[in-house]
């Protein structure tokens, strides 16, 4: 085992990771819960199409979602232009620009399980309850969203998960700054680039643990919830 | 029906899961690129692991070889670090040409390797300039971020940066930083507008002009830093083939190519400097 002696600049990356990662699950449940919702009471034609764009980023290369955001977002474009006037920052190589990467890089590991538990339960569980006479809004508040907690579990562990191993799309837009964009597999990267492979051990061991650590959370405790509620 | 929504989400999970690892997998690998050059010989006469920015020159170089324009020359580009890691652990690479001194250095000391031949030297410049001020002037009177390479893994950024500490200007152009994994993403930052200006080396410019179809002169408009204010940038090689191998004689008359005065001269065409008298 080697000691863990992690600089500063390391600590900045794990804390800078842990941030994103936390803000982009946020973001993604107040997307996610109404995009979830609506996709699985929606029966248009489109709905393959809608099902297949939210679920691109998962077989789509970081490096693809990294190129376009790159040149879409340049302050030589129109949105470069509008995301600058408004947030009065560049888009790439900024906290905020990662941070939108990973909301649409981590979208299909939140909203799929959403959309399944809105899917099977969803329907069945508010008719039930409006036969009994409760209102829809307590049905929706006090039945099916207590019913859903494992699949909003599994969804906020999965992207939170996902985000923490973000690489190639953060590479590519991020431009390594220490504090602003360089996370933990970015310092670990260059580590290894540095061939720095002790360091880039401390770094690659946290990264395995957290991973690991997170999901043996997600299916420990919602193999309680299963066995609590009698399934 | 709980019990069946149970084994689909489990399914579901697994599937994500499993997709997950996969995307983690292939967004970590380094961009290996094979270029077969020539028909015949269906095997590769010889295996170059090639540092990405030296990717383009050698294809050229070979190019203009008789002898090498017509074998199955296999060349795997990617970072120098991760061509080293590669190598250590047994990569079936026959040579090694790196865009630093150090790698070849560190895989010779570990006796995986020959020693090590200078093949080129690198040329920092600032791009994009105006000719008529000064590299100082061009600097300060730029707006928006400064890419280079980043210092601590690529040569041509640490090189940027010892030049940089040197001048006047550097408390504030510091602040303006940014930086790409290597030389050629640095270039990438300026070329897509994300960055103002920024340190690039001068192949990268001479092959972006050479892939233009029409005609700009976007890439023509650097400046060449003195090459007595920054470290010199050595571009080292190793043979990797053990000598009892057959790869390795093959090897040998490729690293002799690369020396020959027909490479280190289109070298300078290709914006490096030769390193043979």
């Amino acid at each position: 085992m080697t000691e863990l002696s992690l600089g500063t600049a390391e600590l900045g990356a794990i804390w800078l990771t842990l941030k994103l990662a936390l803000f982009t699950v946020i973001i993604l449940f107040i997307i996610g819960m109404p995009l979830a919702w609506g996709l699985s009471r929606y029966k248009g034609r489109l709905l393959p199409f809608f099902e297949a764009l939210i679920t691109l980023p998962l077989v789509l290369p970081p490096t693809v979602l990294g190129f376009y955001l790159l040149i879409a977002f340049s302050p030589d474009t129109w949105l470069g232009q509008t995301w600058l006037s408004i947030s009065g920052q560049q888009f790439v190589f900024s906290f905020a620009g990662i941070l939108l990467g990973s909301v649409i890089y981590s979208l299909p590991f939140v909203v799929q399980p959403l959309l399944q538990a809105f899917r099977l339960q969803g329907n069945r569980l508010i008719y039930s309850a409006q036969t009994l006479g409760i209102g829809r809004f307590d049905a929706i508040v006090r039945i099916l969203l207590p019913a859903m907690k494992p699949s909003m579990i599994s969804a906020a562990t999965l992207g939170f998960a996902h985000t923490l191993g973000e690489f190639g799309l953060i590479l590519m837009i991020g431009g390594n700054i220490p504090g602003e964009t360089q996370v933990v597999s970015i310092a670990l990267f260059n580590q290894v680039e540095m061939l720095n492979y002790q360091q880039a051990h401390q770094l690659a061991g946290l990264l395995l643990i957290l991973s690991l650590g997170s999901l043996i959370l997600l299916y420990k405790f919602n193999k309680q919830q299963r066995t609590r509620l009698g399934w | 029906m709980n019990k069946y929504f149970l084994h689909r989400s489990g399914v579901k999970l697994a599937t994500i899961v499993v997709y997950s690892y996969i995307l983690l997998l292939f967004s970590t690998q380094a961009s290996s690129r094979v270029a077969n050059e020539g028909v015949g010989d269906f095997r590769a006469s010889i295996t170059v692991a090639v540092a990405s920015n030296f990717y383009f020159p050698l294809t050229q170089l070979l190019s203009l070889s008789d002898e090498w324009s017509k074998q199955n020359v296999r060349l795997v580009s990617g970072s120098s670090g991760v061509l080293y890691a590669q190598a250590v652990n047994g990569a079936p690479f026959d040579i090694f040409l790196s865009a630093d001194a150090a790698r070849p250095q560190a895989l010779f000391e570990k006796q995986l390797s020959q020693a090590p031949i200078s093949y080129a030297r690198g040329k920092l410049v600032l791009w994009p300039s105006d000719e008529s001020l000064s590299i100082t002037q061009n600097l300060t009177e730029s707006r928006g971020r400064i890419a280079i390479a980043n210092p601590k893994t690529a040569p041509f950024g640490a090189a940027a940066d010892v030049y940089m500490r040197a001048q006047e200007g550097y408390p504030q152009w510091s602040k303006r930083f940014v930086f790409g994994n290597n030389i050629l993403q640095a270039f990438q930052f300026i070329d897509s507008a994300n960055a103002a200006i920024g340190f690039v080396a001068e192949s990268t410019l001479v092959q972006a002009q050479q892939k233009l179809t029409n005609k700009e002169t976007k890439y023509l408009n650097y400046l060449p830093l003195p090459l007595s204010q920054y470290p010199a940038i050595i571009q080292q090689g190793v043979i990797i083939a053990p000598q009892s191998s057959p790869q390795y004689k093959r090897a040998e008359r490729f690293m002799q190519y690369l020396l020959s005065q027909t490479s280190q001269q289109a070298l300078l065409e290709l914006g490096y400097t030769g390193v043979q008298p």
